[in-house]
């Protein structure tokens, strides 16, 4: 995403931040308006719309069953893939997933995965053979700042979302039963957090316009009893150690937040 | 205040000075201290901190005399390389002024060149001459690469140091300013030269050099190290430690001009363009000398 | 270059912060903190983690990782040092 910004801009986002303010005329630790409502897609399993201001992201989850990895047979199988549409922001394209699709994916996989969100043994129906696998598609219908935390909160919701048959094996094959539909396995709402570093200062939830001056990033994945699950930091600029320990600490207390809007 | 010593080795991001100091090449200033960009020596003059890279390519200059080879001939000119990021090239006008001549048969790909460097443009595009005394085209010798920074140190003061080498080794030597050392003599003393001079720039921030130098042209000659012929300038050479000379101005081209090549005229084909009637032979004669 | 940065790992390896992961511990580790820092500043330029570490957990394992750039800080220089020194 090559987007140039002119320095007038960067300049009077600045400058506001020195006094304390936002253009939005936000906190420092404040969210804009966030919705999120499950089941919007019939014919998804799961499914989730969630935004953050104007940040809109449709999320569909869809299990299927499948053989697991070689390395791991009697656990199940989780996919995450993002499609920065078009019609989202003036400089996406169509076409093969760019590196900020990558980044987008991979961190919110790694959120899910790694904060333990899915109980991925639970989806182990015979072990090295057949396994649930569920495909997480993000696709961003419109892009205005802080795409990472309305992705996780989106996925989380969209997971809790699925409803599954239950799988017996009865000689030999896998019998799916569409009378007795148990909803997926998730145990953990591991969520994410993201703050934008604009003129030494730390700000959360960053804007579109914010995030385009912003010097680094620094989004932290929480679990919910206040673990960290993940870590991602962008930006050219660095950040100091008692910054990021600051970060750590109001993470705790706004994902704790994030997590109210789950059904 | 001043942190590191003159001469000290120092590193990318190790703070030199604080701001009573202007911040010279191979450096930057950080909250109004001075950091070293470079890994290299520290260099004090006055108020100004500099660092000299110890190991750096060549960037051309006008008016440096550099060795280059001779990689693509095109319409009116040669391309060569002069052991730097740019690439130089020779107009055929240079050589040939209003005449068309196959440029090939002058110099074809491969001949090295002894030139001078004319005009460096914004673009880093690098126009080079071969007007003057002592350039043209080598025939035979060897040649040997070393950093550029060294250079001076390869020469020396008054050009003491490579003088050193010629009168040990009877061998023909010019250093082009681009790092790019041409030796010709006997076969085995080509490679005694060759020798020396790699050592010169494995060492060329160290002091003691000229005795060292000096002992192993006596070793790898097979005598004993002759103390008593020493000039004077050669003596206060070896009393200065780790002079690489590193002053912005080009005092090396006067350095140079006082080494007398003159000498070497015979072995280097000058491009004389009075002599048009007689060229073609010449340069044909010229071109079956080469293959030594 | 405005300074030479360093990177270092740190994470939990059975139950335990510990610095520099082995290949074994970071497969089979609870927690992996890969950092880069600039000497001079102590800035960190390049902060990814991965599995799980409670907020302590976390401070020590920064801390870890910060101290161990400092030391492959120390072994850079004195490697250039050596390689050019008297």
């Amino acid at each position: 995403m090559v987007h140039i910004v002119p320095e007038i801009i960067k300049e009077s986002v600045t400058n506001l931040v020195k006094n304390g303010e936002r253009t939005d005329g936000r906190a420092f630790d404040e969210y804009r308006e966030i919705s999120l409502e499950t089941g919007v897609i019939e014919k998804a399993e799961g499914s989730a719309r969630v935004k953050i201001g104007n940040t809109q992201i449709m999320i569909g989850a869809k299990p299927q069953i499948g053989s697991p990895f070689g390395d791991t047979p009697n656990v199940g199988v989780l996919m995450t893939n993002t499609e920065l549409l078009p019609m989202a922001a003036p400089n996406f394209e169509s076409g093969p997933p760019d590196e900020n699709s990558v980044e987008l994916s991979r961190v919110t996989d790694r959120c899910i995965r790694e904060g333990k969100v899915v109980d991925l043994e639970k989806l182990c129906i015979v072990e090295g053979e057949k396994v649930w696998m569920v495909f997480l598609d993000l696709h961003v219908i419109d892009y205005d700042g802080n795409l990472m935390d309305a992705a996780v909160l989106g996925s989380v919701a969209a997971l809790m979302n699925i409803k599954i048959p239950t799988a017996k094996i009865e000689n030999d094959e896998i019998v799916l039963d569409y009378d007795n539909m148990i909803p997926f396995p998730v145990n953990e709402k591991a969520l994410m957090c993201t703050f934008a570093k604009i003129g030494g200062a730390l700000l959360i939830d960053p804007s579109l316009e914010e995030e385009e001056i912003m010097g680094a990033r620094l989004s932290i994945g929480m679990t919910e009893d206040g673990s960290i699950c993940a870590m991602q930091k962008g930006g050219a600029e660095p950040l100091i150690r008692d910054e990021i320990l600051k970060l750590v600490s109001i993470a705790k207390l706004k994902t704790a937040e994030l997590r109210t809007h789950l059904p | 205040m001043i942190f590191v010593e003159d001469k000290e080795i120092v590193i990318p991001g190790d703070i030199l000075s604080d701001e009573e100091y202007h911040s010279g090449r191979g450096t930057f200033k950080e909250n109004d201290k001075v950091c070293s960009s470079l890994v290299g020596l520290v260099a004090i003059r006055d108020k100004k901190i500099s660092v000299i890279p110890l190991q750096s390519k060549y960037i051309p200059k006008r008016g440096d005399v550099v060795i280059g080879e001779v990689t693509d001939i095109r319409f009116s000119m040669w391309n060569l390389n002069i052991n730097s990021p740019y690439s130089g090239f020779l107009p055929a006008s240079d050589v040939f002024g209003k005449e068309k001549r196959e440029l090939n048969r002058t110099f074809d790909i491969g001949d090295v060149l002894f030139l001078r460097v004319v005009d460096v443009d914004e673009v880093k595009k690098v126009k080079l001459g071969l007007k003057g005394r002592g350039l043209g085209k080598f025939r035979g010798g060897i040649l040997i690469n070393i950093t550029p920074t060294k250079v001076p140190r390869l020469i020396g003061k008054k050009g003491s140091m490579i003088n050193m080498i010629k009168d040990e080794t009877h061998c023909e030597v010019i250093v082009g300013q681009n790092g790019v050392v041409w030796v010709k003599g006997e076969p085995a003393m080509e490679r005694v030269a060759e020798k020396v001079i790699n050592m010169i720039e494995d060492q060329a921030h160290t002091s003691g050099l000229t005795d060292r130098v000096r002992d192993m042209l006596a070793k790898l000659l097979g005598r004993e190290p002759q103390e008593s012929e020493i000039e004077p300038e050669l003596s206060d050479a070896a009393e200065e430690p780790g002079e690489l000379d590193i002053s912005d101005e080009s005092d090396d081209i006067v350095e140079y001009d006082e080494i007398d090549i003159s000498d070497e005229s015979d072995e280097i084909d000058e491009i004389d363009e009075s002599d048009e009637s007689e060229e073609p032979e010449e340069k044909k004669e010229n071109k079956e000398d080469e293959m030594d | 270059m405005r300074d030479m940065v360093v990177a270092c790992a740190a994470g939990k390896s059975d139950g335990n912060v510990v610095l520099d992961l082995s290949e074994v511990e970071d497969k089979e580790g609870e927690a992996d903190l890969p950092i880069a820092l600039m000497p001079r500043t102590g800035e960190i330029t390049l902060l990814q983690m991965d599995g799980h570490l409670t907020e302590e957990e976390f401070q020590k394992a920064l801390d870890l990782a910060i101290g161990g750039c400092k030391k492959i800080s120390e072994e850079q220089k004195k490697a250039i040092k050596n390689r050019y020194g008297d």
